[in-house]
Formats: structure tokens, C-alpha cells, sequence
């Protein structure tokens, strides 16, 4: 059974001269479309979709030091392997800024405070699972989300 | 100091970021696979010339264009992507190697009537090929195949690219001497699934073709079987038309290439009601269709990441 309301989602066919109103050549060609929006939208209005997807960032790095060179050569570093990595840029309380990373469902969470720079480490949680984990800066290069 | 109310013209889609995520990764399929298909990026300007763009345009279209006047110059909005792909062509014809292999992605705009579901601002995701003087047919099996690798990809299984050839239909007129009137028949004939067999009969009496002429066109319209059945079943028909019989060759070629390409049967088959844009196309034309409800609901979870 065709999804009645649903119509066709892309179509198309060949034709004998492509460019006639603006050329003698002749241009025969084959094209098809898909009408993205209407696609999209069509199946949001059926249920079929129902992203829960809330964030691009595989991890968030949140720092709990004023002097944000070690936060920042982190997130570098993970972007330069490709990593999509976001650092949360706000002074709020540490309670805020894991409810933003909870939110938009980032499913790794990198803690960089005092304690964390002076022994060359950073914690990574797991937002799904909760577990933690110390990892040491130099060892950023290896991981993998 | 007062505030403007925040607001989105109708027909205008605006997402959430959790939508936009989703849209951009069907985009972005639709995307990697053209160009895993080699067709080379294209993108042309959103407001172009009214003379440029309204070259052909008439009627129906016109009257839907976004018009307007920026100092001394009469502008339009492109309301497809194959206006501009014309006027690129042959622009740039002396700098493109042919067969042209393009793909565009990118909003057009239609002053359509708002309602429901109808968009006045929409992607169309185009594919093109375009030959110097000639453009062998075996071009109109690959594109299908294509769509194919796209809705695969998209994570669909039960979804139906229905081909056709329009010198079919063409032929059958002309045999049935109904050559003048081929372009109304068309278009009744195209309405077939939304308004079913008997409408498409009231409405060919309407306009004067014959009873026995209906009779043929409702027989061949309702020719059934698998592609290579309906194939035969056109030959059958004996219809000594050139135009109907080199149709038929061609839809033959198309079908037999198409799986060559690697499309399932389950994924196409010849259906004899498409017409597609009625004065445009001159032979293969293509539709698609999703199928099954359930199944859908069971491959989007897929994307539900």
C-alpha cells in the first residue's frame, strides 16, 4: 500500500532540450528532484521522525579554573583529531553547567579544575552511565568518542 | 519601548535544533551520495534577471513568482533549480566537459496558496545530466539507481521508483487520434490515484475523446503484471505507431539497465499512468514512492540517534 497522503517524494525524466530559450545548442538531459522540505515535513507530521538527537558535541569540556589555557589546548587538541568537542564559556555554578550538558543529552562531559591541572589529568564522565574516570593530558590524543 | 512580535511568515519551515540535526543528516545523505555518484556541486544565485528567469515560464508558474523591482532592475526569485541550470549551461557551455554531471541543493520559492503542508520557501535536491547534442539513453537507468543508493542510505526498504516513458503515451494518442488533445489527457490520466478509474473516464468524456478511444486508453492504462510482463503486454498491443514503439524500446532498455545498476525488482517497476510534467518531459520519466507505514516507523527509529 502507497502512503496515500504522502504523494511522491521525488521525480524526474528526460528531456529533449535543456537550454532552448537561451541557446541554438541543443542540450538533451536527464534530471530528477527530491523536494526535501516536503519530505521533512511530511514525515514529522506522521510521526516518523522523532529526532532525539539535542546536540552535534560528543563532549563537553567544562572547566572549574579561572585561567582557561588548559581547557582550550584540550578542546584544540580533541578538534584537531576531529573530535566535536564544545567548551561551556559561562560562569555559572558547576550544577548549571552539567544540567546544559544533560539537556542537550552530550554524552561526554571532560572536568578540568585545579586539582586536575597540577596532577597533568582531566575527569571524564559518561552522562549515560555516570562513570568517571581520570585520564591524563597527555594521553588526550588516544581517546575516542 | 515596544516589542515586536516574533513571527515566521507561513510557508516558511523553521526548526528547533534537534529538527534542523535531523534535517541536515538526510540532506547531508542526499549530498554524499550524489557525489559518491561523481555529479559535480552547483550553486547559482537565489534572485536572478525576471527576463532571465521568466524566459519560458507562463501561466500556472508566473503567477507564483516572487517579482519584484531593486532600483531600476525587474528581479525574480528562482522557483526551481532547472531554470538556472539552463541559463549556467548555456552560459558556460564553452568551460563544462560533457556529458554536464551536477547536483544542486538549495531553496526555491513558490508563491503558492498557504496551506497545510505546502511550502512557499523549500529545498529541492536536483540531480542533472546533460549531453552535448546527444546523451545516450543508458543515463536515464543510472539516476534511478541513484534515488535507490539515497532512500537505502536513508534507511528505507519498501519504497517504489516507478518508471514510465512518455513516447508511450504519446504514440497511443497519436494512434488513437488523439495527438491534439495528448497534453488534457495527460493530465487527467496523471490524476489516475487521487481520483480514481471513473473520474479519469467522466473527465475524458468531458473533453470530447471518444467513447472507443476511452475504452483504449482505460486498457492500456490498466495493463498489469511485472515490468517485463507489461513490456509485453505493450508489444501485444500491436500499435503501429513509431513513436509508441520506439517508447516501448526505450522503457525495455531502461528497465533491463536499471538492474544492472543494482536495483532490486522490489524496488521499481514500470507504471503506465505517469505523465510528469506535461509539455517538459519527452521520454523516461520517473516518480517515488515510500510504501509501507509500518516499515517506515521501524526504519526511522534508526535515525533517532
Amino acid at each position: 500500500m502507497i502512503i496515500g497522503s504522502f504523494g511522491s517524494v521525488c521525480s524526474g525524466g528526460r528531456y529533449e532540450n535543456l537550454a532552448e530559450y537561451y541557446t541554438d545548442k541543443k542540450l538533451p538531459g536527464v534530471g530528477i528532484s527530491i523536494g526535501l522540505t516536503r519530505l521533512f515535513y511530511k514525515l514529522n507530521e506522521l510521526n516518523l521522525i522523532q529526532t532525539e538527537k539535542k546536540s552535534i558535541s560528543e563532549v563537553l569540556i567544562i572547566p572549574i579554573v579561572d585561567d582557561l589555557r588548559v581547557p582550550i589546548s584540550i578542546a584544540t587538541k580533541l578538534r584537531n583529531n576531529g573530535v566535536k568537542a564544545e567548551i561551556y564559556l559561562n560562569s555559572k555554578k558547576l550544577k548549571a553547567k552539567f544540567k546544559y550538558a544533560d539537556k542537550l543529552e552530550i554524552p561526554y562531559v571532560i572536568l578540568i579544575g585545579e586539582e586536575e591541572i597540577i596532577q597533568n589529568k582531566i575527569k571524564l564522565k559518561n552522562m549515560k552511565t555516570g562513570e568517571e574516570k581520570y585520564i591524563s593530558i597527555d594521553d588526550i590524543d588516544t581517546l575516542k568518542f | 519601548m515596544s516589542k515586536t512580535e516574533p513571527r515566521t511568515l507561513s510557508g516558511f519551515m523553521e526548526l528547533l535544533p534537534n529538527e534542523q540535526i535531523l534535517f541536515n543528516q538526510i540532506k547531508e545523505t542526499i549530498e554524499d551520495t550524489y557525489k559518491r555518484f561523481g555529479f559535480l556541486p552547483l550553486d547559482t544565485p537565489i534572485i536572478e534577471l525576471s527576463e532571465v528567469l521568466l524566459a519560458k515560464a507562463g501561466g500556472e508558474t508566473e503567477q507564483q513568482i516572487y517579482r519584484f523591482n531593486k532600483g531600476d532592475k525587474d528581479l525574480s526569485l528562482r522557483f526551481d533549480l532547472t531554470v538556472p541550470l539552463s541559463k549556467y549551461v548555456a552560459k558556460n557551455y564553452g568551460n563544462l566537459s560533457f556529458p554536464f554531471r551536477r547536483y544542486q541543493i538549495g531553496k526555491v520559492y513558490r508563491g503558492e496558496r498557504t496551506q497545510k503542508g505546502r511550502f512557499r520557501e523549500f529545498y529541492q535536491c536536483d540531480i542533472d545530466i546533460i549531453g552535448d547534442e546527444e546523451l545516450d539513453l543508458i543515463n536515464d537507468a543510472e539516476l534511478p539507481s541513484v534515488i535507490y543508493t539515497i532512500f537505502k542510505n536513508l534507511g528505507f526498504n519498501n519504497f517504489t521508483i516507478r518508471v514510465n516513458n512518455r513516447k508511450i503515451l504519446n504514440g497511443l494518442f497519436e494512434s488513437l487520434g488523439q495527438k491534439d488533445n495528448s497534453v488534457e489527457v495527460l493530465r487527467i490520466i496523471d490524476k489516475i490515484d487521487k481520483i480514481g478509474k471513473e473520474a479519469v473516464k467522466e473527465e475524458l468524456n468531458k473533453l470530447g475523446v471518444l467513447e472507443e478511444a476511452i475504452t483504449n486508453i482505460i486498457n492500456f492504462i490498466e495493463i498489469e503484471g511485472n515490468s517485463e510482463e507489461k513490456i509485453l503486454k505493450l508489444k501485444q498491443l500491436g500499435i503501429q505507431n513509431e513513436t509508441f514503439i520506439k517508447g516501448v524500446e526505450e522503457l525495455e532498455y531502461v528497465i533491463k539497465n536499471m538492474k544492472l545498476f543494482g536495483i532490486p525488482e522490489q524496488n521499481f517497476k514500470v507504471d503506465l499512468t505517469i505523465a510528469r510534467g506535461l509539455d517538459y518531459y519527452t521520454g523516461t520519466v520517473y516518480e517515488t514512492f515510500l510504501n509501507d507505514y509500518r516499515e517506515l516507523r521501524k526504519c526511522l527509529l534508526r535515525w533517532q540517534i
